[in-house]
């Protein structure tokens, strides 16, 4: 089953064609690595998927739906159901572990009794129960990582959005976390869109390969 | 339409609402004699010799000011921003304190200390020395005063812009040039925009400023208006007077708007970058501190001491006290009052404003700045053209106008703390939250809010000051049996005792310094000023 497609999409940025003419069709539970230099639009697409950048021309649909249509976003953000590790990870340092977890399950109603269970399961499978009373900058780089994962995954999202979530770390965490997400993947069974410029994390991480290249105008 | 959208458009109405109405009263009135077309109001003004003295008047009084600021402010915030000088935090505390107090008081201070009867008359010439009261009351000595309250303007732009330039440009400049080059090649030109607004702003400020002209009889354009308007209540003369003010604050506006809009590239206030590598002044550094202390000492110490002696009697305290106890409590409570409304105002159009929510934010923006620099005459007289009628009577007639005027004039400074401290936040904290369909209105208390809490108690803080010391608004609007203090010193310097002038000119000082003690601590605490 398809669950998110990009259809002829294209995006101008500064006056310049970033993006032109992408297709993509992504089944339920695939593992894709959208990966090639900076500024070849990997981010870009990734965005547009999330509804945070609007394609200029094209359409993007997710779960049937169109999401996205020719310069207008159908869908907003908060309407895609979909979960995103961002590249600084956005971690909320005002409120704890578990604050980060509870906060989008409290304000779409979920019954607290459902979110502890959410979060329990899911702090239990990253490893990092022990710190859901911590707050962010008490945590280490890999400790942080793992918290943004189970924040997007205990929304149960249709699909995981990863933007180079792991540039910012040394070589030898980054080689353990990209196991850790390929496990948890296999685990969960969510479809993942990952973006990244290494193409030894792509090899690692996918089992779909996209490389795009940098062109001009 | 969305509770986003709905919120933004709310704000812009109110905004222009409320800031524009005055401004369009004004021009109407000055327009319209008993209710009829005519340009007379505007062929008086401007055929009478008295108004070319009028604007050559108001244009050196602030032409001056703002030189005088340039050659001081510049300089200083260099050093205090850039370099290691030895006590800099305090020396920027020291040179912000005249700003937040009201210009007039420091005219009675400075008055209390060069007048004929003043302390360094006393001192030198046993009271026969008249040499500081010719100047004082001349344009060089309204200058000097109007110079001492707003050159911290230009010196804290001046820190700020120089605090939010990216350290590698000047480190690579450094590399092959010495200090003085790099300043006046890599952080002056990219600092710029902050020097022109702060030149800007001291301009229009003192073009505004009609407290210190009154009390020094330097006849300028908000004197005129005021006199117009309180002595003769000639209503349409008085927006007459005001009207080449609001123009000539327009044109500037928006001249700064179109020079600046070019300029703002590579410089954003509260990008968080620090002071960078600092200039070393080595042993000349406890010269230059040396130098500022003396010039602090004198400027800024000297004429509050002065006030402070002229006040020391104890009965002068008492009968202070008696007389001015009301005005003190209604200062308070206005001013905290209009402090909570901006906040609120403000941190909803600086938000609105950092994330371009509608497609006329750049005029909001601008039109922020233009309230916040038009001369308070302007905006008290044509406030009470939209607001004294019988429907309207409820708000004219109460501290509601008083708390509107403080508004519409003081929106510009939470609206821009909220603004800085935003443009430190990743967009990725709020977009974490809409991704998982987290409500606008839940991600702005529950991730926005929470993120800015110390800003915007600054920004409580500084709407706080600025309403508590204001006095144009206050004095053209005030309702009957409302005055505030800076009403109440001003109708009492009339006639009342210098001594007890002096205290309530103390107490006035000391309600305003404690809420910017407070922003200092808050500022220690958060580790930055």
């Amino acid at each position: 089953m398809i669950l998110f497609e990009y259809q002829r999409i294209s995006k101008h940025y500064r006056e310049q064609t970033t993006i032109r003419d992408f297709s993509l069709a992504v089944e339920q539970g695939e593992r894709i690595v959208l990966f090639g230099p900076s500024g070849c639009g990997k981010t870009t697409l990734l965005r547009m998927l999330a509804g945070f950048a609007v394609p200029d021309k094209g359409t993007i649909l997710i779960a049937g739906k169109v999401a996205a249509r020719d310069g207008k976003n159908v869908l907003t953000p908060e309407e895609r159901n979909l979960g995103m590790v961002f590249q600084d990870l956005a971690l909320w340092p005002h409120l704890t572990v578990y604050g980060n977890l509870e906060f989008g399950m409290k304000a779409k109603g979920i019954p607290p009794a459902e979110r502890r269970r959410r979060m329990d399961e899911m702090l239990k499978l990253l490893k990092i129960e022990r710190y859901s009373s911590a707050k962010p900058h008490q945590l280490s780089g890999g400790e942080q990582q793992r918290v943004a994962l189970a924040r997007a995954l205990v929304m149960q999202p249709l699909a995981l959005l990863m933007d180079e979530p792991l540039s910012s770390l040394d070589e030898e965490l980054n080689l353990h976390l990209r196991r850790e997400i390929v496990r948890l993947q296999q685990a969960l069974k969510f479809t993942l869109l990952y973006v990244t410029h290494s193409r030894s994390e792509a090899k690692e991480i996918g089992t779909r390969l996209i490389f795009l290249e940098k062109r001009g105008s | 339409m969305n509770v986003r959208r709905t919120v933004f458009w709310a704000i812009a109405c109110l905004l222009v609402g409320l800031g524009l109405s005055p401004l369009v009263d004004i021009f109407a009135q000055s327009l319209f004699v008993n209710g009829r077309f005519s340009l007379d109001l505007f062929h008086n003004l401007f055929a009478s010799p008295q108004t070319r003295h009028l604007l050559i008047t108001s244009l050196s009084l602030a032409g001056l000011v703002t030189l005088l600021s340039l050659l001081v402010g510049l300089p200083l915030g260099i050093l205090l921003g850039k370099s290691d000088v030895p006590g800099r935090p305090l020396l920027i505390t020291l040179f912000t304190i005249p700003l937040l107090i009201p210009p007039y008081v420091q005219a009675v201070a400075w008055f209390h200390l060069l007048g004929r009867q003043g302390w360094v008359s006393r001192w030198f010439g046993g009271g026969d020395w008249n040499a500081g009261s010719d100047f004082l009351f001349s344009l060089g000595g309204c200058a000097w005063i109007l110079f001492g309250c707003f050159m911290p303007i230009l010196m804290l732009l001046t820190i700020a812009f120089i605090r939010s330039v990216n350290p590698r440009l000047e480190e690579a400049a450094l590399l092959a040039a010495n200090w003085p080059r790099v300043l006046s090649r890599i952080t002056l030109p990219l600092i710029l925009p902050g020097i022109i607004l702060g030149m800007l702003l001291i301009f229009l400020l003192s073009l505004g400023e009609f407290g210190v002209p009154l009390f020094l009889r330097t006849n300028v354009f908000p004197v005129e208006t005021f006199t117009q308007f309180s002595a003769y209540y000639d209503f349409g003369a008085a927006a007459a007077a005001a009207v080449p003010l609001a123009l000539i604050a327009l044109v500037a506006i928006f001249a700064e708007g179109l020079f600046v809009e070019k300029k703002t590239v590579h410089v954003r206030i509260g990008s968080g970058h620090g002071s960078g590598i600092r200039m070393e002044l080595g042993e000349s550094g406890k010269w230059v501190s040396a130098v500022m202390w003396i010039f602090a000492f004198t400027t800024v110490f000297m004429p509050l001491l002065a006030l402070l002696g002229e006040s020391a009697a104890i009965q002068a305290w008492r009968t202070a006290i008696a007389q001015g106890w009301d005005s003190i409590l209604r200062s308070l409570v206005f001013a905290a009052i209009a402090a909570s409304l901006l906040t609120l105002l403000g941190f909803l159009t600086g938000y609105l404003i950092h994330v371009q929510g509608l497609g006329s934010w750049r005029f909001l923006d601008t039109l922020t700045i233009l309230l916040f620099a038009l001369p308070s005459t302007v905006i008290g007289i044509g406030m009470i053209g939209v607001w004294n009628r019988p429907f309207t009577n409820f708000v004219y007639a109460s501290p509601i106008i008083l708390i509107l005027g403080y508004v519409i004039q003081y929106w510009v400074l939470p609206s821009r703390i909220t603004l800085a401290a935003l443009s430190r936040i990743p967009p990725s904290m709020e977009e974490a939250a809409q991704v998982m369909g987290v409500s606008w209105t839940k991600r702005i208390t529950g991730i926005v809010v929470p993120l800015l809490r110390r800003d915007l108690g600054v920004a409580w803080l500084v709407a706080y000051i600025f309403s508590l010391r204001d006095t144009g608004i206050s004095m053209l609007v005030y309702p009957p049996g409302m005055d505030p203090l800076t009403v109440r010193i001003f109708t009492l310097m009339a006639n009342g005792e210098p001594a007890m002038i002096a205290a309530l000119c103390v107490l006035l000082v000391i309600v305003s310094l404690v809420p910017f003690g407070t922003i200092q601590w808050v500022g220690k605490d958060n580790g930055g000023t």
